[in-house]
């Protein structure tokens, strides 16, 4: 129990530092989220205007006490208002999030669907003409930015075959069909480099796997092979590639970035670069107090798994 | 369910099925419903405030003005049935029979409401500083007011025809930022960053108009996504085509690109704390500068060379030797770098952006042609916001600036041409220009035609030969749509970014 407790407050150390850091450095960018909102499309700000909107929008208080209230906020599960538009920014973040927990969920699970089944098979066959082809295709998929594959597919898909929308995004209420096709493309195109990951993890881990006694033990036992595989060999190589599967998820929270670009995919992180553009502090600080909880807690998550299941980690 | 050929080929049939239909559906879309694909979800719906251009389409789609341009440039009365400048300082208005989007009258109530909240503290409008001159609107009967000024203003008219000016009901933002407006549409769903769906306005004053059902209006922020959802038939109408683009949508057969080359503008504006406070090294940079080379490779030859001020030539104000002040002439240059004192070689640095392509495109050329003439140029190129706060700051001996005009008055270009008003990152600053204050503030107040014509042109000779800021190229402003989508026509010169104002006749054929 205190091992799990010392676990949770570092945690909550990392992700206090996470948020002070992000305050600081979006503090210290140049760049003036009243001028530029005074300066839209080429407007000529006023700069008594400018001083007033500082003003009005808290700017003109010194850092420590912007960034006191600010912490303040985030203890009580304030994320603020957007300094563009005045809307809540945890309300923003809250409809965008399921949107980019979707893509990537749906993507998570493709690349889980292709990566797993070729890692074993390639690990079975480690010098057949499929694992050296597998290999080969694996390479390449994590080799191409998901931009360019991104731009590929909709290319071929929508532009020349027509099968598919070439992006947007429609919520699931209004039209369910919509919005399953629209997922499809963006999803894809994350898991494609994805499963390109899970499968050379579950390979490797099974490679592994695959000479020790127990495994030897169960074919001596004539446990069928595909028993052998998938109950004794599989379900012991897979602690890695959960380990990786996680925090490459955690970590595609905030990068999913350019595919919601070209597939105009209204996600977390296609708020969080608006932000970064536009100086909107409470945004930015928003999306990555939240990106950054998720993806600590993953960790946390991770390490309590561990320790569960491997008494030395408690130690 | 256990994993056999048979579920496999199931699921791989159910898979294909799927593609199959999806393919028809998205062929399938209603015929009378417009889908546009904008290049921006408009930050909010707060009236007056400049959301950028892609916000105006929204923004005219929904609200009328009290008077707007036709596709001549011409003002014609929208609200407004007419105007006429009964005393040197009030202009008597009547309008039409016109009615909100709730079906209740626009009256004289309304306007006079709408123009106090423009001029309120912190309204944020657009046009706060531009009506200070009008000092009170005086309600005459339910369809007719006076705007009163506190001297002759002949600015009066272009200034009511300006983008976001529109005339809501008043009070009706209490309920709704938007307000209630009397536009073609009226929002009928809208989920911020994802779509709005507009509604026909039945009660709106054009006989007939709106012809569609609806329309849809679908953000898609990536330039390239947005072209990729018209050549898919996502979309019927993008706007802001961009100009790589333009020739490929030109040739496609299913689409028609709507342009004008001569829509904003990409100049020089110069810091005269430092060595431009000497005029011949304006001018030197402006004539060493080759501007069709800007036009092709920083527009794909979708533009226009900038060679004298934005004047359109069906303007009356347009003057055939003024038109090509700031040409390609190196040796002109060189020796006006050699009368200045520069004659082994000028350093200077130049401000612009490197996040979007046409400011970083246009700063290397620009170094690229100056170093011919024997001016270094040490660019500084941050993010956008960066450049805005450097750019106030008065940092760099020059700046590259993109900017549209939003009136065809021939005050239109004061702002931009006079550097003894408040500097802020898109004016020159820190010289002046001797007399041409005094000119600009006597055509504004001119309310004859024919001495307004001699005071600007006046003006343009003193701009001529001071180079307050220099002129490179006109960008193209392009709308691209399916062969469909009927009705689509674009305002002249540097007003076709607010085409939208002419947006009431789209249909679907």
């Amino acid at each position: 129990m205190g091992w799990f407790l010392r676990r949770v407050a570092q945690s909550l150390l990392m992700l206090w530092v996470v948020i002070s850091l992000v305050f600081l450095s979006i503090n210290f960018v140049p760049g003036d989220p009243a001028e530029l909102l005074l300066a839209q499309d080429g407007g000529s700000p006023d700069p008594i205007m400018v001083e007033m909107l500082r003003e009005e929008l808290g700017l003109n208080r010194p850092m420590l006490e912007q960034y006191t209230r600010k912490m303040g906020d985030l203890l009580q599960g304030d994320l603020g208002t957007s300094i563009v538009d005045g809307s809540p920014v945890g309300q923003e973040v809250m409809r965008r999030l399921p949107r980019t927990l979707e893509l990537i969920g749906a993507a998570g699970i493709l690349s889980l669907l292709i990566g797993i089944p070729a890692g074993v098979l390639s690990a079975l066959r480690p010098r057949s003409l499929f694992s050296r082809i597998a290999a080969l295709l694996a390479g390449t998929a994590q080799s191409i930015p998901v931009f360019v594959l991104g731009t590929l597919f909709v290319i071929l898909f929508a532009t020349v075959l027509g099968w598919l929308p070439a992006g947007g995004f429609t919520p699931f209420g209004r039209d369910p069909g919509r919005h399953m096709m629209l997922l499809i493309l963006p999803a894809a195109t994350i898991a494609l480099g994805l499963s390109a990951i899970v499968f050379r993890i579950t390979r490797a881990s099974m490679l592994d796997v695959l000479p020790l006694d127990f495994i030897r033990t169960a074919r001596a036992k004539g446990v069928p092979a595909r028993r052998v595989i998938i109950r004794h060999a599989l379900r012991n190589a897979l602690m890695p590639v959960i380990t990786v599967f996680a925090l490459q998820l955690g970590g595609l929270l905030a990068g999913t970035v350019l595919v919601e670009t070209v597939f105009n995919w209204p996600g977390l992180s296609g708020m969080l670069v608006a932000g970064v553009n536009a100086r909107d502090y409470p945004v930015v600080t928003g999306v990555i107090v939240v990106v950054s909880a998720f993806y600590i807690g993953l960790n946390l998550l991770v390490d309590v798994i561990y320790g569960l299941t491997d008494p030395r980690v408690r130690k | 369910m256990k994993l056999n050929r048979r579920s496999l080929l199931q699921v791989a049939t159910a898979s294909a099925a799927l593609v199959a239909l999806g393919g028809r559906f998205a062929q399938a879309q209603g015929t009378e419903v417009l889908r546009i694909g904008l290049s921006t979800y408009p930050p909010h719906l707060r009236p007056w405030v400049n959301v950028g251009y892609s916000g105006h389409l929204l923004c005219a789609l929904i609200n009328r003005n009290l008077i707007n341009y036709d596709e001549a440039g011409q003002l014609v009365g929208d609200l407004a049935e007419s105007w006429t400048n009964d005393t040197p300082t009030s202009w008597l208005f009547t309008l039409r029979d016109a009615k909100f989007h709730d079906g209740s009258p626009v009256t004289a109530a309304d306007v006079e409401w709408t123009l106090a909240q423009i001029a309120s503290d912190g309204s944020g409008a657009y046009m706060f500083d531009a009506l200070k001159p009008i000092t009170g609107i005086e309600v005459v009967d339910e369809r007719s007011f006076r705007i009163m000024t506190d001297a002759p203003l002949a600015t009066v008219p272009a200034l009511m025809a300006y983008p976001f000016l529109s005339i809501l009901k008043a009070d009706s933002t209490d309920d709704e930022e938007q307000g209630i407006g009397a536009g073609p549409y009226l929002i009928g769903y809208a989920e911020k960053g994802v779509s709005i769906d507009l509604e026909p306005n039945k009660h709106y004053y054009k006989e007939g108009l709106p012809p569609l059902k609806g329309i849809t209006i679908t953000p898609y922020v990536d330039e390239s996504a947005r072209v990729a959802a018209l050549k898919a038939g996502d979309v019927d109408l993008i706007d802001y085509v961009p100009w790589s683009a333009m020739a490929a949508v030109d040739e496609d057969e299913a689409l028609d690109l709507h342009k004008v080359d001569a829509g904003a503008f990409m100049y020089l504006s110069f810091n005269g704390s430092g060595v431009f406070a000497d005029p011949r090294l304006r001018q030197a940079v402006a004539l060493g500068l080759r501007r069709d080379e800007f036009v092709e490779s920083v527009f794909f030859g979708y533009g226009a060379e900038m060679t004298g001020l934005p004047r359109s030539p069906s303007s009356p104000y347009y003057n055939e030797a003024l038109a090509s002040i700031w040409g390609y002439d190196p040796d002109k240059a060189k020796a006006l770098l050699k009368e200045a004192g520069y004659e082994n070689g000028l350093e200077v640095s130049l401000l612009s952006t490197s996040q979007y392509s046409m400011h970083r495109d246009v700063a290397v050329l620009v170094q690229a042609q100056l170093a011919e003439i024997g001016i270094k140029v040490n660019l500084t190129m941050p993010d956008w916001a960066t450049k805005v706060n450097l750019g106030t700051k008065g940092v760099g001996d020059f700046g590259v600036q993109g900017i549209g005009l939003d009136n065809l008055d021939p005050d239109g270009v004061t702002t931009l041409i006079d550097p003894s008003l408040s500097p802020t990152y898109l004016r020159s600053r820190g010289f002046e220009v001797e007399g041409l204050s005094e000119l600009l503030e006597a055509g504004r107040s001119e309310l004859d035609e024919a001495r307004r014509i001699e005071i600007y042109r006046q003006a343009d000779e003193l701009v001529a030969a001071a180079t307050p800021v220099a002129g490179i190229c006109y960008r193209a402003t392009g709308f691209a749509c399916r062969k469909e989508v009927t009705g689509l026509t674009m305002l002249p010169d540097q007003l076709s970014p607010f085409s939208s104002v002419l947006f009431d006749k789209l249909n679907l054929s």
